[in-house]
C-alpha cells in the first residue's frame, strides 16, 4: 500500500484541517517537539485500521482534541497496485462513519461504507477488527505491526494471522497443523511433562511412581541391601572370629598343658641342683680356709728366712762402713792444711793488688792536674787575643760614627732628585720672558706670576722691565686695554715639580752639610768601607772564642783554674814540679802486671785445695750417714725377728706344719672341682628355666581364658547377629532392590521413549521454524551489519517473529535482547527486523509503507548515517519511507527526499 | 535297601529372579522339602539320604533350620543328612543347632568315616568342610574297606568335557573306582544318573526337590533307589516332588496370529498361582498388532500373580517400508515418526509405539 494523501480535522491538536501529501519514496517530517509529529501518523494509522464506530473513555481520549466537541475525521487516499482508494473516516459522536471510495477515470466513485469499508482496509494489512475499544498495538494493527516503527522501535511477536501471512510467503511448509495433530502433540508433552520438568530433570510429584521416586526408592533398596549385607558380612565375620577364637583356645590349652608338664619335670631338676650348689659353696668355703691357712705358715717360714739374711747383709755392711770412715778421716788432716796455706797466699796478693789499684787513682789524678793547666794557659792566652781585637773593633766603630753619610739608595734618590731639578730648572729658564715697558703716563701693570708680583706701579715715562721666569705679565691701559704676555707652555708646571726636588736636595744639604752629589757620594763610600772593616774585626774576634761566647770562656778558665788550685793544695809539690804523667804510667803498667799474674798462679793452687778439700769432707759425711741408716734398720731387723720367733718354735715344726696343711688344701681343690664339675651339666639355673616356664604356663593359661572368653562373646553376638535374620533380611533386601531396579528401569525406558518422541516433535516444529525464520533471520542480520558497519552477529528470530536476542557467530553464544545488549544496539535489532519484514512483505504485495515515528533517538550519527542509506536504498524499490524527527539535520542528503517542516506548513495552512 | 535321595533343598533361597515372588518361593521350599514324607511312606523307603545344600547359607535363619528339623523328623525313617557347599560343616554352622540331636532319626554327617546304618550296609559320608575346594571329597573312601553293602554319599561336581567347575571335584566312574554299590551326589539341581542310565546307574544327582530358577531341565524331582545289595545295579525311580512350575517361553511374532497362538499356549497352563512366567518375544510388529501385544501384557500379567515377566526388547518396529509412518496421516505425525525410525534404537522404538498409540487414541489413525 502506498499511502498518498492524508486530511485531519477536529483529531487531537488538529482541530483544524490539515492536508499532508508525502512523497511517493521518502518523506521527513520534522518539526520541534509538541508540533503533532506523532499525532499526524496516529490519524493516519487511525484512519486506516481503526473501526469507525469505535467508541469508549479511550477512544474519546485518544481522538479528541482536549475539551473541544468536535467531530474528529480522517481522509486518507492510498493506492494498492494501480488502484487508487479514498477512506474517509468520522469517529465519535452521531455522525460517525466510514466510506471508501476507488478513483475510476479521474473521480471517486463510493466502493464501500461502514464497517465493510473498515474490514477492507484491515484486510489489507491483515489486521484483526478489535471487537470493542480501540484498537491494541499487538493484535489488531497486521503488517502495520512492523511497519509502524514507533520510538525505540520495539514490538512483540506478529499476530497471528500477519504472522501465518508472511510465513506463508515464503511459500515453504507451514506451521500450521491439525486438530489431531494438535491433540497428539499435546499427549506427547503431557506425557513428557509427567516425566520431565521443563528446566530438565525428572518430574517428582508426591505419592506417583514417577522416576525420581523410583530413583529414590531403588537408591534406598541398594543402601538397605549394602546395609543387609554388612550385617551379613558382620554374620560372616563373627563367624570367623568365633571360629578363631576356639581354634585358639584349644590351641592354647594344649600349649598350657605341655608346659605344665615341663613345669613338673623342672621342679625336679631344681632339687637336685640345689643340693650341688650348697655342696659346691660349702668347698669353695673349705678350700679357701685351707689355702689361708698354708698360705700363713708358708708366709711366716720365708719371711723369717730372709728377715735372718737380711739380718746378716746388715751387720757386713755395718763393718765395712765404719772401716772406709776411718780410712778417710787420716786422709782428711794434710788436705786440710795444704787448703789453709793456699788460702793465706791469696790474700797476701790481693792485697797487693788493692795498692797498686791506689796506685792508679793517683795516676789518673795527676793525669787530670796536667790536662787542667794547659787548659787554663789557652784560655788565657784567647782571652789576651780577644780584648786586643775588641778594642780595634771599638776604634772602627767611633770612625764609622763620625761620618754623615746616606745609604746607597738614598744616594741613588739624591742623585735622581737632582737630576730632576736640573731638568725642571732648564724647563722654567726656557720659558722666561723678557718684557720692557715705557710708561707714558703713569701705569699700574699687574704681574700675575714670577719673581715680582703684584701691582707694578711704573711711573710715567719710565721702563719698566719684566724678565726672567715670569708666568704672565697683564699690563692694564687704561681705556685703551690689556695687555698679557707669557713665555713658554709648561713653566708653571716645572715650577711646581721642581719645588719636592729643590726640597730634598735642600734636606740633604742641612744632613750631609753639602748638596753635591759626588761629595755626599764619597761619604757614602767611606763609610761603606768603615763598614766592611767593623764587620771583618767582629769575625775575627768570633775566630777568637772559637764560637763560643765570652762568657763562656771566662768560666772555662774559672773552672780549670780552681781545679788547677785544688789538685795543688792536695799536692803542693805539683805546684813546684809538675808530674811527669807518661813516667808514672809505664811504672804502674809494670808492676801490676806482675800482680796479677802472681795472682792467677796462687788462686789456682787454692782452688785445687779447696776441691780436695770438699771431696773427702762429702764422703766422710755419706759414711756416716750410711752408718746411722745401717743402724736403725739393723734395729728393725732384730724387732721383726723376735716378732717371727715369737711362736717358740724350732724351725723344723714349722716345716712339718706347711706340710700338712698343703695336704688339707689340695683335698678341698679336688672337692671343689668335682663339685663345679657336677653343676655343669646345668646350661642355666632351674630356677629361672622354672620361673620361665611358670610365667609361660600363665600367660597361655590367660591367652586361653582370653581367648575362651572371646569366642562365648563372639558366639554369643553370632547367635544375635544369626536370630537378627541378617541373611532373610539380605535375601529380602536383594530381591527389592531387584524389583526397584527393574521398576525403575521399566520407567526409565518409559521416560526415554517419552523424550525420544519429544525430541522429535520438537526438532520437526524446530526445522519447520527455520525454514520460514530463516530468511528473515539472514536479512536482519544483514542489515543490522549494514548499520552497525561490520558483523555483530545473526539476531535470533523467535517464532512470533519479533527478535528474541543476538547469536555471537564465533561462540555460539545468545546475547538476550533483553539482557545485556545496549539501548542503541537494541534499537537498531529492532529496526533491521523491522526492515527484513518489510522487505518480505513488500516483494509479496508490492510496496509498502514504512513509517519511522522518530524511532532512532538512540542510534549514534554513524550508525543512523549508514540506516538513513538502508531506508534510502530500501525506499527505491519496496518501500515508501515516512520519518519523523525532531532534529531534520540527521536525514540531510537524502536523494529526492521530501522535507516537511510541519510547524512551517500548519501556520501556513492555518494562515490559508 | 531303599532309600529316598534327595539333594539342594536350598532352603532360605536367595530369588532375586523373581522379585517379590522370592518369598513365596523360598516358603514352598520348604513345605516341598515337608512333603516328602509321604513320598517317603508311599515308597517305604528304609532311609533318606539328603546330599549337600539343605541350606543356601549357613546364615539362614534359625526358625527355618528348626523348620528343616521338624520336616526331617517327620520323614519317620533314618535321615542322613550332609553339609554341602552351601551350608559347610564349620563352627557357627547352620549344623550347630541344639535341635539336631532332638530328632531322633535325623544323623548329620559330620565325618569322613564309615558309619554303618544298617545290618551289613556301610554308609560312606563325604561332608563338605569349607565352600571351596579342589579335593576329591569321596577320596578318603578307596582306603576303606568294608564288607557289605557299601554307600556313598557326596556332595560335588561330576567332572566331564562338559563341566569344568572344580568345587569338591568328583570322577565320573568314582562309584566303581572306590568300590561303592551306589553314591548319592548333590549339588546339581537336575537330576543326572552317572554308570548307567535313568533306570539303575551307580551314581547320579537326585536334583533339587523344588525348582530354582527358569531353565533347569530336570529339577523338582526326588530318587528312590533301590539298592539290591553288594555289587547290584541300583534301581532308580524319580518321583515328581516340585509343586511351583516355572514356565519360560519364547515366541516369534511375525504377525497377530502368532500372538494369538502364543495367549492360546499361556492360556492352557494349569495351575497358574503356583506358576512363575517368563515371556521372550521378538520378531517385527507392524502397527495394527501393537493393541495385541498390549493386550497380550496385561493379560499375562493379570493371570500369573507370582511372577509373570514379558521381554518384548526385541521386538522391534517393522523397519522395512514405512508401514509405521505410512500408518500416520501426513504431516507432523508422519514427518515425526520419520524422525523417530531414523534413530533406531530402542528408545526409538518405543517412541514410535507411543507415537502411534496416541495417534488411534486421538483417532488421528482408525484402530
Amino acid at each position: 500500500m502506498i499511502f498518498e494523501r492524508l486530511s485531519v480535522s477536529g483529531f487531537r491538536r488538529f482541530a483544524q484541517q490539515f492536508d499532508f501529501t508525502p512523497d511517493q519514496r521518502f518523506t521527513v517530517i520534522h518539526g520541534p517537539n509538541g508540533t503533532g509529529k506523532s499525532t499526524l501518523l496516529d490519524a493516519l494509522y487511525f484512519g486506516l485500521l481503526e473501526r469507525h464506530s469505535v467508541t469508549g473513555k479511550d477512544a474519546e481520549e485518544r481522538f479528541r482534541s482536549l475539551g473541544r466537541e468536535i467531530t474528529p475525521t480522517i481522509e486518507v487516499d492510498f493506492a494498492v497496485d494501480t488502484v487508487h482508494y479514498r477512506l474517509r473516516k468520522v469517529f465519535l459522536g452521531k455522525a460517525k462513519s466510514a466510506s471508501l471510495q476507488r478513483l475510476e477515470s479521474g473521480r471517486y466513485i463510493p466502493l464501500k461504507d461502514g464497517s465493510v469499508a473498515d474490514d477492507f482496509v484491515r484486510e489489507l494489512f491483515f489486521a484483526k477488527a478489535s471487537s470493542r475499544g480501540a484498537i491494541d498495538p499487538a493484535e489488531h494493527l497486521g503488517f502495520a505491526h512492523v511497519l509502524w516503527a514507533p520510538a525505540r522501535a520495539t514490538f512483540g511477536d506478529l499476530p497471528t494471522s500477519a504472522g501465518d501471512q508472511i510465513r506463508a510467503m515464503f511459500g515453504g511448509s507451514s506451521l500450521a497443523v491439525t486438530e489431531g495433530e494438535r491433540v497428539v502433540q499435546q499427549r506427547a508433552a503431557t506425557e513428557h511433562k509427567r516425566f520431565f520438568k521443563d528446566e530438565g530433570g525428572y518430574t517428582a510429584r508426591a505419592g506417583s511412581a514417577d522416576v525420581p521416586s523410583l530413583e529414590a526408592r531403588a537408591a534406598a533398596a541398594r543402601e538397605a541391601e549394602q546395609e543387609a549385607h554388612r550385617q551379613y558380612l558382620r554374620l560372616e565375620q563373627l563367624n570367623v572370629a568365633y571360629t578363631d577364637r576356639e581354634a585358639e583356645a584349644e590351641r592354647m590349652s594344649s600349649v598350657r598343658d605341655e608346659l605344665r608338664a615341663q613345669i613338673t619335670a623342672a621342679k625336679s631338676e631344681v632339687g637336685s641342683y640345689n643340693g650341688l650348689k650348697t655342696a659346691a659353696e660349702r668347698a669353695v668355703r673349705a678350700e679357701a680356709d685351707a689355702g689361708s691357712a698354708y698360705e700363713r705358715v708358708t708366709t711366716l717360714i720365708l719371711t723369717l728366712i730372709a728377715s735372718r739374711t737380711e739380718r746378716n747383709e746388715l751387720g757386713a755392711k755395718r763393718t765395712e762402713c765404719a772401716n772406709k770412715l776411718a780410712e778417710l778421716t787420716a786422709a782428711a788432716a794434710p788436705l786440710h792444711e795444704r787448703f789453709s796455706k793456699a788460702r793465706t797466699a791469696l790474700e797476701n796478693i790481693s792485697a797487693t793488688i788493692a795498692a797498686l789499684q791506689r796506685r792508679s787513682r793517683d795516676l789518673a789524678e795527676a793525669q787530670s792536674y796536667a790536662d787542667s793547666r794547659i787548659s787554663v794557659e789557652r784560655l788565657q792566652a784567647t782571652l789576651s787575643s780577644h780584648d786586643a781585637a775588641a778594642k780595634t773593633l771599638a776604634e772602627l766603630c767611633a770612625a764609622q760614627s763620625a761620618i754623615a753619610a746616606p745609604t746607597r739608595a738614598e744616594l741613588e734618590i739624591l742623585r735622581e732628585a737632582a737630576a730632576q731639578v736640573e731638568a725642571l730648572e732648564a724647563t722654567i729658564a726656557a720659558s722666561a720672558l723678557s718684557l720692557e715697558i715705557e710708561a707714558l703716563g703713569e701705569m699700574t701693570v699687574d704681574v700675575v706670576a714670577g719673581e715680582t708680583t703684584g701691582p707694578l706701579r711704573i711711573s710715567a715715562g719710565t721702563t719698566a722691565r719684566i724678565s726672567a721666569a715670569n708666568d704672565a705679565v697683564i699690563v692694564d691701559i687704561p681705556s685703551l686695554g690689556r695687555i698679557r704676555a707669557h713665555g713658554t707652555d709648561g713653566a708653571a708646571k716645572a715650577r711646581k715639580k721642581l719645588q719636592p726636588f729643590a726640597d730634598q736636595l735642600q734636606a740633604a744639604h742641612q744632613r750631609y752639610g753639602s748638596s753635591s752629589i759626588p761629595e755626599i757620594a764619597q761619604r757614602t763610600e767611606r763609610s761603606a768601607e768603615l763598614n766592611r772593616d767593623i764587620l771583618q774585626a767582629r769575625t775575627g774576634m768570633g775566630a777568637i772564642l772559637e764560637g763560643r761566647p765570652i762568657e763562656t770562656v771566662r768560666e772555662l778558665l774559672a773552672v780549670a783554674s780552681s781545679t788547677v788550685s785544688a789538685m795543688e793544695s792536695s799536692h803542693p809539690e805539683w805546684q813546684i814540679d809538675c808530674p811527669d804523667v807518661p813516667a808514672l804510667r809505664t811504672a804502674f803498667s809494670r808492676d801490676f802486671q806482675h800482680a796479677t799474674d802472681a795472682q792467677a798462679l796462687t788462686q789456682i793452687d787454692y782452688n785445687a785445695a779447696e776441691t780436695a778439700k770438699t771431696d773427702i769432707d762429702a764422703a766422710i759425711g755419706k759414711l756416716k750417714a750410711l752408718g746411722s741408716q745401717l743402724d736403725v734398720r739393723i734395729e728393725a731387723n732384730a724387732a721383726q725377728l723376735r716378732a717371727l720367733e715369737a711362736d717358740g718354735l724350732e724351725d723344723d715344726a714349722r716345716y712339718q706344719t706347711e706340710q700338712g696343711l698343703a695336704l688339707s688344701w689340695n683335698a678341698s681343690k679336688a672337692e671343689h672341682a668335682k663339685l663345679a664339675q657336677d653343676l655343669a651339666i646345668f646350661v642355666e639355673d632351674p630356677e629361672i628355666a622354672l620361673g620361665r616356664l611358670e610365667a609361660s604356663e600363665r600367660d597361655a593359661g590367660a591367652s586361653y581364658e582370653r581367648a575362651l572368653g572371646d569366642a562365648k562373646t563372639f558366639r554369643a553376638q553370632l547367635d544375635m547377629q544369626a536370630n537378627l535374620g541378617s541373611y532373610a533380611k539380605l535375601v529380602a533386601a536383594e530381591e527389592n532392590s531387584v524389583h526397584c531396579e527393574s521398576d525403575l528401569a521399566a520407567a526409565k525406558s518409559q521416560a526415554s521413549a517419552i523424550a525420544c518422541l519429544s525430541n522429535a516433535f520438537e526438532r520437526i516444529q524446530a526445522k519447520r521454524l527455520a525454514s520460514v525464520i530463516g530468511p528473515v533471520t539472514s536479512a536482519a542480520s544483514r542489515f543490522f551489519t549494514r548499520i552497525a558497519g561490520s558483523p555483530m552477529g545473526n539476531i535470533a528470530i523467535g517464532e512470533g517473529l519479533s527478535p528474541t536476542g543476538l547469536i555471537d557467530v564465533a561462540s555460539g553464544m545468545k546475547l538476550l535482547i533483553d539482557g545485556t545488549l545496549s539501548s542503541g544496539e537494541k534499537e537498531q535489532i529492532y529496526l533491521a527486523t523491522r526492515l527484513a519484514l518489510a522487505e518480505v512483505i513488500a516483494k509479496d504485495r508490492g510496496r509498502q509503507l514504512f513509517v519511522v515515528d522518530d524511532a532512532a533517538t538512540a542510534t549514534d550519527p554513524n550508525r543512523l548515517r549508514r540506516f538513513v542509506g538502508l531506508l534510502e536504498e530500501l525506499s527505491r524499490d519496496h518501500l515508501q519511507v515516512i520519518v519523523t524527527t525532531a532534529d531534520p539535520s540527521r536525514y540531510l542528503g537524502i536523494d529526492g527526499a521530501k522535507h516537511v517542516d510541519l510547524a512551517a506548513a500548519l501556520l501556513t495552512e492555518f494562515a490559508a | 535297601m531303599k532309600i529316598l535321595h534327595t539333594a539342594d533343598w536350598q532352603i532360605g533361597m536367595r530369588a532375586k529372579h523373581v522379585g517379590v515372588g522370592g518369598a513365596q518361593v523360598r516358603a514352598q521350599r520348604i513345605l516341598s522339602a515337608k512333603a516328602l514324607a509321604t513320598v517317603a511312606r508311599e515308597y517305604a523307603v528304609d532311609a533318606v539320604f539328603v546330599a549337600g545344600d539343605v541350606f543356601e547359607d549357613n546364615a539362614v535363619d534359625r526358625a527355618d533350620v528348626q523348620r528343616v528339623i521338624d520336616a526331617c523328623a517327620g520323614f519317620g525313617v533314618p535321615t542322613y543328612v550332609l553339609p554341602g557347599n552351601h551350608d559347610p560343616l564349620t563352627t557357627g554352622s547352620v549344623w550347630e543347632h541344639g535341635s539336631w540331636s532332638s530328632a531322633r532319626n535325623v544323623h548329620v554327617l559330620r565325618a569322613s568315616e564309615p558309619l554303618t546304618i544298617a545290618p551289613g550296609v556301610t554308609l560312606y559320608p563325604c561332608p563338605a568342610l569349607t565352600k571351596m575346594s579342589s579335593a576329591d571329597p569321596t577320596a578318603w573312601i578307596a582306603n576303606a574297606s568294608a564288607e557289605g553293602t557299601r554307600i556313598g554319599i557326596a556332595h560335588g561336581t561330576v567332572m566331564n568335557a562338559m563341566v569344568a567347575e572344580d568345587c569338591f571335584p568328583i570322577r565320573p566312574d568314582a562309584a566303581s573306582a572306590i568300590g561303592l554299590d551306589y553314591l548319592a551326589l548333590g549339588h546339581w539341581h537336575s537330576f543326572a544318573p552317572y554308570e548307567g542310565d535313568a533306570a539303575g546307574a551307580r551314581m547320579a544327582y537326585s536334583g533339587t526337590h523344588e525348582t530354582t530358577k527358569f531353565g533347569e531341565r530336570d529339577s523338582g524331582n526326588v530318587v528312590i533307589v533301590d539298592i539290591p545289595g553288594r555289587g547290584g545295579l541300583p534301581q532308580l525311580t524319580r518321583v515328581p516332588t516340585g509343586t511351583l512350575r516355572w514356565h519360560q517361553l519364547v515366541y516369534e511374532i511375525r504377525s497377530t496370529v502368532d500372538i494369538e497362538r502364543a495367549i492360546r499356549e499361556i492360556d492352557a497352563l494349569a495351575n497358574p498361582s503356583q506358576s512363575l512366567l517368563e515371556v521372550r518375544l521378538f520378531g517385527i510388529l507392524h502397527p495394527s498388532q501393537l493393541k495385541c501385544v498390549t493386550e497380550f501384557c496385561d493379560r499375562i500379567t493379570a493371570r500369573f500373580t507370582l511372577f509373570a515377566r514379558v521381554d518384548d526388547s526385541e521386538l522391534l518396529p517393522s523397519p522395512e517400508g514405512d508401514a509405521w509412518a505410512a500408518a500416520l496421516p501426513a504431516g507432523l505425525l508422519r514427518e515425526v515418526a520419520c524422525a523417530v525410525q531414523a534413530e533406531g534404537s530402542e528408545s526409538a522404538a518405543k517412541a514410535l509405539m507411543l507415537l502411534y498409540r496416541f495417534s488411534l487414541e486421538s483417532g488421528e489413525v482408525a484402530a
